[in-house]
């Protein structure tokens, strides 16, 4: 490519270099006429909805600007795209194990599993769990157990009165467990001084973790537990029923293609390692999770990042099970104030930033993985 | 359990843990697909209500499936508000359609001056069916298109706007000037990046501001585009893929041999691309086929928004499991044949490299 261009006459060095600005100057000129042209305006962003939105992740009333409308439906997506993404791949893991289980009867129903929910479109599944879930028992014969209920109004469980307290103290212990096991292992490494150091700052963070999440912890009570009164549910953290059929949905759909995904990177794994593994006198379990998951996250990692990003993009269904997400907000806006240019902005930057976050953490786990395999 | 030791060193060998594990659960796994498979029976044949008004008709009259939705508001799942009158019309449109799918799958027949005239013979000939005004036929707005038939326009339409669109993006971005390449790769990258509902959302209610619309032609046919252009920047990055892996070797032969860019790139690339991208294009095609279904999102009477609005929130809301059901039978019967073809072509193609 170089060879040839460094051969062509200048007049066609210029020429393409013309073109390539020009090329460059179309998407320039195509959002400099969005903005200007087509009167971009973003003020709208300020009124008042004077619409609800069920159950929002944070307080929302009529009379709040569309600002914060747009902010719940991005919570919402990513709330919704984040509790779909853990529960995926474990269902996902679980599905590629039993599938490797070696047990022909479960191999095959797990792959007539896969088949049949693959080939089905998440909307009617995420349709089909939606008219399920709204046929479930009202809140006065719920299911309970546990201190959980199922009801057709969604699901109930029991939650800490303060969410963010727990999330600290939780966060500082693990800093604390990290800290230990650095310092414990420096000795073993080339830097002990640098990994007592970096342990120690870690075992401060957590200790700061634990003392700002002990200061927001009411005791009284500590966690908020379900229960009937009257002819509702109160208390505890109710999952509503759009975003448990939206959920449910993308779970059950895409774990059919992560199983896939896990089995194609347990396979890329060379069989020599179990083998030494099993020489080894390893356990089942210490040969999965020590041995080949470890290894096979160097396969893994890449597809499974594209998956990531798919799921974010499905759960702009959401529209068509009543959740309020990014995308459902954007057309209710778009359509009450006629700002729909600015709506489909606001809607692909949301998007877009989901998604990069998604590249980003994972492109570091996997640089992480390949590291640890190349060393 | 203890066996006989086929070593016959007198001492009796303990089955291994894994096959007892294994044995056991197999027993219990047929068990249980015959009780799952009895009362399928049970509530599907046995106890099943063909002939009622509602479903709380239904309900009366037994406990099984409530097939007597099907009968009365099936054709609507089919066929959407077309009217009944003219019912053979789509039956027909959709049996073409078929047909050409089916044709489309034949190996020998996978050809360029084959697939291009039968897909377009297929699409102007249901057109004509559907919409009418011709030779006696009463005209039908394409608003009441709906159900199995819409799903099947939507998705013939699409590859046949979106698969010359991929070849044509893939073309430029692999063999393409650096004035076309790069503009193409940031769209195809801004496109894979934003969900479908994004696009659709676009070409249904944002174009409609931006140009008059006498400029743009009917919602169906706009979103239809946005389904191409989707599918396309997917389908691009897979030929672009098989453009990669060609043999640079083929180029230069053609080349040598007098054979002009385009003959070049018709005679001897793109077979050869197409041939080792087959498998992974059948996959595109099954994920477009169920992407159909996002047509819902923005208020086209599809299979899946049939299904929903065929339910209502009227006498029959409460036999939702069977119209879902049969819905989810029609996705899977062409899905699951799509995706079958597919393993059958890359089991062959991994033949063809063993060998």
């Amino acid at each position: 490519m170089t060879s040839a261009a460094a051969k062509a006459p200048p007049s066609r060095v210029w020429f393409d270099l013309l073109l390539t600005a020009a090329s460059y100057a179309v998407p320039a000129a195509l959002l400099a006429f969005l903005f200007f042209g087509a009167g971009l305006n973003f003020g709208f962003l300020t009124d008042s909805t004077n619409w609800d939105i069920s159950s929002p992740p944070i307080a929302f009333v009529p009379s709040d600007p569309y600002w914060r409308a747009f902010l719940v439906g991005f919570l919402n997506t990513v709330i919704a795209g984040g509790t779909a993404m853990i529960f995926a791949v474990l269902l996902g893991f679980v599905l590629a194990l039993l599938r490797m289980s070696g047990i022909p009867a479960i191999a095959e129903l797990v792959r007539l599993y896969c088949d049949i929910i693959r080939n089905i479109p998440v909307i009617l599944q995420a349709m089909f769990w939606y008219a399920v879930l709204l046929n479930l028992p009202t809140a006065r014969d719920a299911w309970s157990g546990g201190g959980i209920f199922i009801s057709n109004r969604g699901l109930y469980f029991p939650w800490p009165v303060t969410p963010l307290a727990v999330v600290l103290i939780a966060l500082g212990l693990a800093l604390f467990l990290l800290a230990a096991v650095r310092i414990r292992n420096a000795p073993e490494k080339a830097d002990p001084g640098r990994q007592r150091l970096i342990g120690a700052a870690l075992g401060a963070l957590g200790v700061a973790a634990i003392a700002w999440g002990g200061l927001r912890l009411q005791l009284d009570p500590l966690i908020s537990w379900p229960e009937l009164k009257g002819r509702n549910i109160r208390d505890g953290l109710r999952m509503p029923v759009e975003f448990l059929a939206l959920v449910l949905a993308l779970v059950l759909y895409r774990a059919a293609y992560i199983a896939e995904i896990f089995r194609a990177g347990f396979r890329a794994v060379p069989p020599g390692q179990i083998e030494a593994a099993r020489s080894l006198n390893l356990n089942a379990w210490d040969t999965l999770f020590r041995i080949r998951l470890p290894q096979a996250m160097v396969t893994i990692l890449p597809p499974m990042t594209s998956e990531f990003v798919l799921m974010v993009k499905i759960t702009s269904i959401g529209l068509l099970v009543g959740f309020s997400d990014l995308y459902s907000i954007s057309v209710s806006a778009s359509t009450l104030t006629n700002r729909s240019i600015e709506a489909l902005l606001l809607l692909v930057t949301g998007y877009l930033a989901i998604n990069l976050c998604i590249v980003t953490v994972m492109g570091l786990l996997n640089r992480r993985f390949t590291r640890r395999r190349e060393r | 359990m203890y066996f006989i030791d086929p070593l016959e060193s007198g001492q009796p060998r303990r089955m291994p843990m894994r096959e007892m594990i294994s044995g056991a659960s197999t027993l219990l796994l047929i068990c249980l697909a015959g009780l799952l498979l009895n009362q399928l029976y049970v509530w599907g044949w046995a106890n099943s209500v063909w002939d009622a008004g509602s479903a709380a008709e239904c309900a009366q009259r037994g406990t099984g499936a409530c097939w007597a939705v099907i009968r009365e508001r099936g054709r609507l799942v089919l066929f959407g508000l077309y009217p009944e009158s003219e019912q053979w019309r789509a039956i027909l449109g959709s049996g073409i359609i078929l047909v050409a799918a089916v044709l489309s799958c034949l190996r020998p027949l996978q050809r360029l001056r084959f697939l291009a005239p039968l897909w377009l013979v297929a699409m102007v000939s249901f057109s004509l069916l559907m919409s009418g005004g011709y030779f006696g036929l009463t005209p039908v707005e394409r608003t009441s298109w709906g159900g199995l038939s819409l799903t099947f326009y939507i998705f013939s339409a699409m590859l046949m706007i979106g698969m010359p669109l991929a070849v044509a993006i893939a073309l430029g971005r692999h063999s393409g000037p650096q004035w076309l390449s790069i503009p193409l790769g940031m769209f195809v990258d801004t496109i894979r990046s934003i969900p479908l509902t994004a696009i659709l959302f676009f070409m249904a209610l944002v174009l409609p501001t931006l140009f008059a619309s006498q400029l743009l032609g009917d919602k169906l046919m706009r979103v239809i585009l946005g389904f191409s252009v989707f599918f396309a920047c997917y389908q691009s990055e897979v030929i672009r893929g098989g453009l990669q892996a060609l043999d640079k070797g083929q180029v230069e032969a053609g080349r040598s041999l007098g054979l002009s860019r385009f003959d070049v790139t018709t005679l001897v690339v793109l077979p050869q691309v197409f041939r080792t991208v087959l498998p992974q294009t059948v996959n595109q095609i099954v994920t477009a086929f169920k992407d159909t279904s996002y047509v819902a999102i923005i208020g086209f009477f599809d299979m899946t928004a049939s299904a929903s609005a065929a339910l209502g929130s009227g006498e029959w809301a409460a036999a939702f499991v069977e119209v879902y059901l049969l819905v989810a039978i029609l996705y899977l019967i062409f899905g699951y044949s799509l995706s079958r073809y597919g393993a059958y072509l890359e089991r062959k193609s991994d033949v063809a490299y063993t060998r």
